[in-house]
C-alpha cells in the first residue's frame, strides 16, 4: 500500500481517486498492470536486453533460458525483447483508436442529445449502421483495400468506438437537459455553449473515464487480432500480433512465443478491464452497456 | 405493434442499403487500388483492364453502387477474380460451417451461464458470488483468439488430441461435432460471461418480489424457485442480447476458424485477404452484416413479443 500512496501524491488527477482505486484486489491488479505497460511502452528500447530484430540462428525457437528469457521465436529473435517493443506498438494504436473515438462520440453524442428532432434521428441511424457491423468485419473490408498503414488502422478501430460513446453521450445530454435547475438557467438566457459547458459535459466525464478504460483492451485485442490476420501492422515490426501469428506458425516446433504472447495479452486486457471495472464502482457511474 | 414492426424493419433495411452503398463505394473513397493490390504494381496493363472491367471498376459510381446493391438483393455477389467462381456460391459453401460454429458456441455459453448465474443469485455478495464476478469479466475481456490459441496449446501439444484442429467430416456427426468441441468453447466463453452477469442481476432484480416469497411460503422447492420463476424474468435481456451475440460471434469466428484449420467463412476470408482478393472479402462482409441486422431484428421482434412491459411503454 505505501507504493499506492506515494503514487498518488505524485500523479492523482484528484486527491483519493487513486487510494479509492486500489482499495480492492482486482483495482490493485489494474493499476500494476497498466501502470507497468506504460512505462514498458515508454522505456521499451532502454530495457529491452536484446535488439528485437536480431537474429541468432543457432538458437532458433529455443525456450526460455539464461541469455534469453522467454526463449527465441522461429529466426532465433528474443522473444522478451520483442515482446517488450510490441507494449509501445500496441499503445500507440490502441490510445488514439480510442481517443479519436471519444472525441467523435462526444461531438455527435452532443449535438444528436442537445439538438434532438431530425438530427437525433440522423444521427442514431449512422450509429445503429456502424454497429451493425462486428468491428472487426468492419475494420477487415477497409484494410483489405488499403493495406494497413498506421493511421488507417487507427481509424478504423476508431470508427468502431464512435456508437457506444455516442450513445453514453446523447444519454447523459438528454437526462441533464431535462432538469429543472438547467431548464431554469435556460429561461434565464443561458445559451447553448453554456449549458454544454456548465452543466452537460460534467455528467458525461465519468461515464466517458470508464468507458474508454474499457475500450483500451479491446482497441488492443483488435489491433493485435487485425496484425495476427496479416492485416495490421507487418511483420517485421514486433507487433504483438505479429509475434503470436509467426509463434502460431511453428506452434508445433516451440509453443513458448504462442503461450507468452497469449499471456502478455490477457494480462493487458485483464488489467484494463479490472481497472474499468473499480472506476466505475468508484466514480459511481450507472451506464452498465453491454457493448 | 403493427407499426413498430413496420418501423423496425424499415429502419433494418435502411441500414443494411446504407451499409451496401458503403461497401460499394468504399473502392472510390479510399485511396487504395483494389486492382493493383491484387496483381501488383507491375502488373500487364491488359490484365488490370480486365480485372477493372470484371470488378466492374469502369462503370461510373452511381452505376456501381446500383449493379452492386441491386445484383445483392438478387443473391449476386460478384465474381472471384482468380478462380472465376461466383462469391455466393464460395461464401455458400463455407457459410453453414460458419452458422453451425456460432450456433453451438452460443447454446454452450446459455448452457455455462444458467447454473453460474442461479449459484451467484442465490448468495449474492458471498465469496463464491464475487469469485464468479471476477472470473467472468475476466473471461469477457480476454481475446477469444487468445483463449482460442491457449486451448490450441492445451489439446494438441500437451495433451495431444488431434480432432482440436480440422473441420471434421459433416456425414460422420461423431466426428464433426469432437472436431467442434474446442473452437465453440473458445467462443462461448466470452458470451457465457457476459450472460452470466445479465442473467444475475435480472434474478435478483425479481427474486425480492411478492410472488416469490409467496412461492417460498407455499414450499415450492428452491431449485424451481431460481430455475422457473426468477430464470422468466431474466429471458427478455437474454434475447436482445443474443441478436448482438451471433453477430459478434460471426466476426469472431474469424480468428477461431484459423486457429483451428477449421472450414468457414472466416476461413475463406483470411485466403482472400491473403490473396487481395477484394470481391470475396466483401461479399463476405455483406454476408456478415446481413446475418448480423437481420439477427439483431428478428431479437428485437422477439423481445417485444415476449416482454409486455415494452409493448406498453410504447402504446402510451
Amino acid at each position: 500500500m505505501t507504493a499506492v500512496a506515494a503514487g498518488r501524491t505524485a500523479s492523482a488527477p484528484r486527491p483519493g481517486l487513486l487510494r479509492r482505486v486500489a482499495a480492492t484486489p482486482s483495482g490493485v491488479f489494474g493499476l500494476v498492470v497498466v501502470v507497468v505497460l506504460v512505462a514498458t511502452a515508454l522505456l521499451g528500447p532502454l530495457i529491452a536486453p536484446h535488439d528485437p530484430n536480431a537474429l541468432d540462428i543457432d538458437h532458433r525457437l529455443e525456450g526460455p533460458s539464461g541469455t534469453y528469457w522467454l526463449g527465441t521465436d522461429n529466426l532465433g529473435r528474443d522473444l522478451l525483447s520483442r515482446l517488450i517493443l510490441g507494449a509501445r506498438i500496441a499503445l500507440e494504436i490502441a490510445v488514439p483508436a480510442v481517443a479519436i473515438g471519444v472525441l467523435a462520440g462526444l461531438l455527435l453524442g452532443l449535438a444528436a442529445g442537445y439538438l434532438g428532432g431530425k438530427v437525433d434521428t440522423v444521427v442514431v441511424t449512422v450509429l445503429d449502421a456502424v454497429q451493425s457491423f462486428p468491428a472487426v468485419v468492419l475494420a477487415l473490408a477497409v484494410l483489405a483495400l488499403l493495406g494497413g498503414s498506421t493511421p488507417t488502422i487507427v481509424l478504423v478501430i476508431a470508427v468502431a468506438f464512435v456508437p457506444s460513446f455516442g450513445r453514453v453521450t446523447r444519454a447523459s445530454v438528454q437526462s441533464v437537459s431535462r432538469l429543472p435547475f438547467v431548464d431554469a438557467e435556460r429561461n434565464l438566457g443561458a445559451g447553448p455553449l453554456r449549458i454544454i459547458w456548465r452543466h452537460v459535459l460534467p455528467n458525461v466525464v465519468s461515464p466517458l473515464i470508464v468507458l474508454t478504460a474499457m475500450n483500451l483492451p479491446s482497441a488492443v485485442a483488435v489491433e493485435s487480432g487485425l496484425a495476427f490476420l496479416g492485416l495490421g501492422v507487418q511483420p517485421p515490426t514486433p507487433d504483438w500480433g505479429v509475434v503470436l501469428s509467426d509463434g502460431f506458425d511453428r506452434i508445433r516446433d516451440s509453443p513458448w512465443p504462442v503461450l507468452f504472447t497469449c499471456t502478455v495479452l490477457a494480462l493487458t486486457t485483464l488489467g484494463f478491464t479490472f481497472l474499468g471495472e473499480r472506476l466505475r464502482d468508484v466514480l459511481d457511474v450507472r451506464t452498465a452497456e453491454v457493448r | 405493434m403493427v407499426r413498430y414492426v413496420a418501423r423496425r424493419v424499415g429502419v433494418a433495411v435502411i441500414v443494411l442499403l446504407l451499409v451496401l452503398v458503403l461497401l460499394s463505394v468504399l473502392v472510390h473513397v479510399l485511396p487504395g487500388d483494389p486492382v493493383s493490390l491484387m496483381l501488383g504494381p507491375r502488373a500487364d496493363p491488359d490484365l488490370i483492364a480486365t480485372a477493372r472491367r470484371q470488378m466492374d471498376l469502369d462503370a461510373s459510381v452511381p452505376a456501381q453502387v446500383w449493379h452492386f446493391v441491386s445484383g445483392v438483393f438478387q443473391g449476386d455477389l460478384g465474381q472471384d477474380f482468380l478462380t472465376k467462381r461466383p462469391v455466393s456460391e464460395l461464401i455458400g459453401a463455407a457459410l453453414p460451417h460458419t452458422l453451425i460454429l456460432a450456433v453451438v458456441s452460443l447454446a454452450l455459453a446459455v448452457a455455462i451461464a444458467v447454473p453460474l448465474a442461479v449459484v451467484s443469485a442465490a448468495r449474492p455478495g458471498s465469496a463464491v458470488d464475487r469469485f464468479l464476478g471476477t472470473v467472468s469479466v475476466g473471461v469477457i475481456s480476454i481475446p477469444s483468439y487468445v483463449i482460442g490459441m491457449l486451448l490450441l496449446l492445451l489439446a494438441t501439444v500437451w495433451l495431444g488430441w488431434l480432432p482440436a484442429i480440422g473441420t471434421g467430416d459433416l456425414s460422420d456427426p461423431g466426428d464433426y461435432l469432437a472436431h467442434l468441441v474446442l473452437p465453440a468453447l473458445s467462443l462461448a466463453l466470452i458470451w457465457a460471461g457476459y450472460l452470466a452477469r445479465l442473467l444475475r442481476s435480472s434474478m435478483l432484480e425479481v427474486l425480492g418480489e411478492n410472488h416469490i416469497r409467496a412461492a417460498r411460503a407455499y414450499g415450492i422447492p428452491e431449485w424451481r424457485i431460481y430455475y422457473q420463476l426468477a430464470l422468466r424474468n431474466a429471458i427478455p435481456g437474454v434475447v436482445a442480447l443474443i441478436g448482438v451475440a451471433l453477430g459478434d460471434l460471426m466476426g469472431s469466428a474469424i480468428f477461431i476458424e484459423v486457429i483451428f484449420t477449421r472450414n468457414g467463412l472466416g476461413t475463406l476470408l483470411y485466403n482472400a485477404i491473403a490473396e487481395r482478393d477484394y470481391p470475396i472479402v466483401r461479399g463476405g462482409v455483406v454476408v456478415i452484416a446481413v446475418l448480423f441486422v437481420v439477427a439483431n431484428l428478428l431479437a428485437d421482434l422477439a423481445n417485444r413479443r415476449i416482454n409486455p412491459r415494452l409493448r406498453e411503454e410504447a402504446a402510451a
